[in-house]
């Protein structure tokens, strides 16, 4: 039963419309699907104030930092806020991220793999997603395989992930109760080992790899093939990255040693790429999570914590400003026991980006 | 004085002073339609509630009257202690304030809602107002 019963909606609306805070106001959005309509629709504010400087989350093995990489000023870790579930995992981490919304992998007390969704800077703002019954325990999925598209106000999401071949994608709004939402869809069984995922919009999760370019549309469940590969050694072993760019498909790829960022088009059947940028600094490792956060700046985070400046089509390379010392946040409650992250894990996989509406 | 009569959902009647009976404008607007010679009759509210709603309105009207040795914290006060009722009794007050047409107690009861749903997560959010829609029920 919505909570709104009691009263008329125009009454609701009138009370939500008191709400002034970013908080408040995203937690309203969650609570069904009529407050989420009138947020989305009149509170434009959280969206002039998610416009703001990122910030950027650091984890390492049980202990979270966080600071803006622009200035490198350090945040304490008791402004930010984590979902409960991540506590209970010693290898909870954020593994994608989209308009300030983390989506975090924990295992649960049974070891099983689960994803949890929130707010850093919204207390209580967590969504717990279902268990999706493809993924067995200790499955471990590696964060590039997760794309995700969130709202703003945290009103609704996309999440898919590539798990033995097969997509798992989940469509989320909040109060939604229809037939095709806020429940996980496998697509492909298996065909697609190796491929890369991302969401230009909430309606179209791009599939890329050794067996070319696909759509799928949650809405209708359908997964259609867009384009051809002209050459199969492009997407060979996985080993690139994909992500959404101004509603358009990047390609992330390190040709012997230069990184290489392309346009990605399906044009008369053929997957087309449009060679846009080419880092000259050498990054050996080549298949790592890669992000693009806002609309002018790529962030690729391994090794060499590089920012890429999209403005007006110069690109520019900067380094991040990264603080000489953390401020830890322990993530499991009962120990600040921190360890350092093993040396032979990369470490590229622990970030997220999140506008920070308070700066 | 001039005098009102108001009659209650139950029937129950309450005689006003007319300053008082016009700071609802819905009543205002029924006197200026059918005068003063006949009940005014508002059958969406209880007779707990606007016995509420005319304390509230009594209380402020002295208020701000020359002379009236209210203070501010007062007024807090009272409006603090006047919300201070369970949710079902306060959905009661915003529909009466809408209905009733009193901007002051509308934005007051509303405003007490939007605390209430400030501090709670979601599902407490959700669990609160469906648990006073049941025990209204």
């Amino acid at each position: 039963m919505p909570p709104h019963t009691g009263l008329p909606d125009v009454l609701w609306f009138y009370i939500l419309s008191k709400l002034l805070d970013v908080e408040s106001l995203v937690r309203a959005s969650l609570v069904c699907r009529e407050w989420n309509g009138f947020v989305r629709s009149e509170g434009n504010d959280i969206k002039q104030r998610c416009k703001s400087p990122l910030l950027f989350l650091k984890v390492e093995l049980r202990r979270l930092a966080c600071f803006n990489p622009q200035s490198g000023q350090l945040y304490d870790p008791n402004t930010f806020f984590l979902p409960p579930e991540v506590s209970v995992s010693l290898s909870s981490i954020p593994v994608a991220s989209s308009n300030g919304w983390v989506l975090w992998r924990y295992y649960t007390e049974e070891d099983m793999v689960s994803l949890v969704i929130n707010n850093p800077l919204v207390r209580s703002s967590s969504v717990a997603l279902p268990h999706c019954h493809d993924v067995q325990l200790e499955d471990w999925i590696q964060p590039e395989n997760f794309a995700m598209l969130a709202a703003k106000d945290g009103s609704s999401f996309c999440i898919s992930f590539v798990l033995f071949g097969t997509i798992n994608a989940y469509a989320y709004t909040a109060g939604g109760h229809d037939h095709d939402q806020n429940e996980w869809r496998t697509v492909g069984n298996g065909r697609y080992k190796g491929h890369r995922v991302a969401w230009t919009n909430f309606e179209h999760c791009h599939i890329l790899g050794e067996s070319g370019h696909w759509v799928y549309k949650p809405q209708n469940d359908e997964c259609v093939l867009v384009g051809k590969l002209e050459s199969l050694e492009d997407y060979e072993y996985g080993a690139f990255g994909l992500v959404s760019l101004r509603g358009e498909l990047v390609t992330v790829r390190f040709m012997n040693g230069p990184m290489r960022l392309s346009l990605v088009k399906s044009v008369d059947g053929f997957v087309k790429e449009e060679e846009k940028w080419v880092c000259a600094e050498t990054i050996p490792y080549r298949r790592k999570k890669v992000f693009i956060c806002l609309d002018n700046e790529f962030h690729h985070v391994p090794w060499k914590l590089t920012v890429l400046d999209l403005k007006t089509g110069v690109w520019k390379v900067e380094k991040l400003v990264t603080p000489i010392k953390f401020k830890w946040c322990p993530l499991m409650k009962e120990t600040d026991e921190a360890q350092p992250w093993p040396k032979d894990w990369p470490m590229s996989h622990t970030l997220a980006f999140v506008p920070n509406p308070k700066i | 004085m001039v005098k009102v009569t108001l009659k209650s959902a139950e029937g129950d009647v309450f005689e006003v002073d007319e300053e008082l009976a016009l700071e609802s404008l819905m009543v205002k607007n029924m006197i200026e339609d059918v005068g003063l010679d006949s009940a005014i009759s508002l059958p969406n509210v209880s007779s707990t509630i606007l016995a509420k709603v005319i304390e509230y309105i009594k209380f402020h009207m002295d208020a701000q009257k020359d002379g009236s040795k209210k203070t501010s914290e007062e007024i807090k006060a009272f409006d603090d202690d006047f919300v201070n009722v369970g949710i079902p009794t306060l959905f009661e007050m915003v529909l009466a304030s809408n209905y009733l047409n009193v901007k002051s107690l509308l934005s007051l009861t509303c405003n007490t809602v939007a605390n209430m749903i400030k501090t709670k997560p979601p599902a407490e959010v959700k669990e609160m107002f469906t648990s006073a829609k049941q025990a209204k029920a």
